[in-house]
């Protein structure tokens, strides 16, 4: 996708198709044809969330037994994992910086900072995983002191979230190699930022499932 | 990102393009503070739960929730840069949902209910580890030996029925214990 965009960038951007250029240029302005694809890709990602959310909703306010997520929901191992991922979208937007002003090298150590941080959100949510199948009876279809919805909305919503997080991680060690082989000195990072897109998104779902699912 | 462009055959020198980039991270990194003290009062509100109504504490959790989400789509993803579609993208998502939500608001009463949607029969929850081994061993035992209980009683010579008597004692001393659903199959039977 990466080089689809920055192609399209290359050969579009000088003018030499030029109507097919123009009509993008008025609807998205200067946004790249990758920047757009991931814009829509993430549209439809959000109304996958949206929908598990909806069902997860659903589930609940009908339950009358459904119990308070803090009795049996680690806040305090979910608030640090927010907290990481906010701190590795930080770290994904000073890469881009660190790009558009040619320190690819910068960009590099910040790029791998950031998959770091997502790496060890997905290490944290497998212990939560375990500590909740052991000491909360909790299984993907079944929930020991409570509604069994419970568990298996939980497992959904934060299991296809966490999916996310893997592709993300892999998605930023694949344009850390491209950085590292020297794509993006000249400045051009428009592939990185696309890349960034889709990891704000994963941070920005996070921090809506994490009030949903855990706070509320 | 307005530079990438930019810098398309332009010669920018470095000291502008440094100048650049502190200006993004210094803004980056007040929104990170925005972003980490939002997430404190979400998680420390519970705290005044004795003070604060339900209501009033879910409200302003969801309120910081959607400024932590537009801060992390306006600046982290850069809408503030982008032109009006790329916006109506980002929150058509948002919009579908919400509409879909308030659509759904009928089906959240509890009381009515909709053709779709078969009562269970109650379930009762043990609390402990302890209790829950209890009855997950339990029902099924019992339902074994109640059932083999009474095909001794019905078909069997007498000399069988003190064989099936003592296991059958606590399976039966255990059924009138718990509400387990299971029990009221075997009634049932």
């Amino acid at each position: 996708m990466g080089q689809v965009a920055q192609g399209a960038q290359d050969s579009h951007g000088h003018g030499e198709h030029g109507a097919l250029h123009k009509r993008s240029n008025d609807i998205f302005g200067s946004a790249s044809n990758g920047k757009v694809g991931m814009w829509v890709f993430l549209m439809t990602d959000g109304l996958t969330f949206g929908g598990l959310l909806l069902a997860y909703g659903i589930l609940r306010v009908r339950n009358p037994d459904w119990p308070h997520p803090s009795d049996y929901l680690g806040i305090g191992l979910s608030a640090l994992a927010t907290f990481l991922l906010i701190c590795s979208s930080v770290s994904m937007v000073i890469a881009q910086a660190a790009g558009e002003a040619r320190k690819p090298r910068k960009m590099l150590n910040y790029l791998l900072l950031t998959a770091l941080g997502g790496a060890i959100f997905l290490g944290i949510q497998v212990y939560e995983y375990i500590h909740l199948f052991h000491a909360q009876g909790m299984s993907f279809s079944d929930f020991m002191h409570g509604p069994p919805q419970f568990s298996s909305t939980f497992f959904i919503v934060t299991g296809f979230h966490g999916a996310h997080v893997f592709s993300g991680v892999v998605y930023l060690l694949i344009m850390a190699l491209r950085t590292a082989a020297g794509k993006y000195d000249d400045g051009n990072v428009d592939s990185v930022e696309v890349a960034g897109l889709f990891w704000h998104f994963v941070d920005l779902v996070w921090i809506l499932v994490f009030t949903l699912i855990y706070l509320l | 990102m307005a530079h990438a462009s930019t810098s398309h055959g332009a010669v920018l020198d470095q000291a502008a393009l440094d100048q650049a980039e502190k200006a993004k991270v210094s803004k980056y990194i007040k929104i990170f503070w925005a972003l980490c003290i939002f997430t404190v009062a979400e998680v420390g509100i519970v705290f005044f739960e004795k003070v604060l109504s339900k209501l009033v504490i879910d409200s302003v959790v969801i309120l910081f929730t959607m400024l932590k989400a537009g801060f992390v789509g306006y600046y982290f993803m850069h809408l503030e840069y982008e032109k009006r579609w790329t916006k109506i993208v980002a929150v058509l998502p948002l919009l579908i949902v919400g509409f879909y939500a308030i659509f759904l608001m009928p089906d959240t009463v509890r009381e009515r209910p909709i053709s779709l949607y078969v009562a269970e029969p109650a379930r009762v929850y043990p609390v402990h580890e302890e209790a829950k081994s209890e009855t997950a061993a339990a029902p099924i035992e019992g339902q074994f030996f109640q059932v083999k209980a009474g095909e001794a009683s019905s078909g069997a010579p007498a000399g069988a029925a003190p064989v099936a008597a003592p296991v059958s004692a606590p399976a039966a001393g255990s059924a009138p214990t718990s509400d387990n659903p299971l029990d009221s199959v075997e009634a049932w039977r």
